[in-house]
């Protein structure tokens, strides 16, 4: 059994040490998980595109919607990208986003809305020439 | 042995002193291996690495 560490003389080394340990690996971790998502990122984002480029026999106004569409998406930054595909493809709440990128709950539904926004006025837009 | 001869062994290369050490801390690194709430064995292996450079890097 080992003694109860009371932080004192030869005891502060284990405790630096512990403390030098705990951060390199909450570090790795977080390196670790951002690799894991990297890789389910690409893959949700191919499914993007080939949800947008699939149908092609609906119309020319179904074609410009979906040109708009994309071109909205490709404007959104890579963290607001991800955040859309989490949300609207694989179907997380904000909060499990928020764990999986480190955001509070607010932060990533307000990053969300802000990110739909942008796409409703590329819609509008597109309305207005018409 | 205390924790300071422990490390110095492991640091120089003494298999039966890092085992100590992993099994030490092994409670810490398991914690840090769950990756929303399912163990992660990858990370784990990843940790055990850490723990060993650690261990080299580690300077009083």
């Amino acid at each position: 059994m080992i003694k109860r560490n009371d932080g004192k003389g030869i005891n502060a080394i284990q405790n630096r040490f512990t403390a030098f340990l705990t951060v390199t690996v909450r570090n790795q971790r977080i390196k670790y998980i951002e690799k894991l998502y990297k890789n389910k990122d690409v893959v949700s984002k191919t499914d993007l595109t080939e949800k947008t480029v699939g149908s092609e026999d609906k119309g020319i106004e179904a074609i410009i919607i979906q040109d708009t569409l994309k071109n909205a998406v490709k404007q959104l930054t890579e963290r607001e990208k991800k955040i859309f595909a989490l949300h609207l493809i694989e179907e997380k709440s904000f909060s499990e986003i928020g764990q999986i990128m480190g955001l509070t709950y607010k932060n990533t539904a307000a990053i969300f809305y802000r990110s739909m926004a942008k796409i409703h006025k590329a819609i509008r837009s597109i309305d207005n020439e018409f | 042995m205390s924790f300071k001869d422990l490390l110095y062994c492991a640091k120089a290369g003494d298999e039966a002193a890092f085992a100590q050490i992993l099994d030490m801390y092994r409670p810490l690194l398991l914690k840090e291996s769950i990756i929303n709430g399912v163990f992660d064995e990858d990370l784990f292996q990843e940790h055990c690495i850490t723990l060993l450079k650690c261990i080299r890097a580690y300077k009083e």
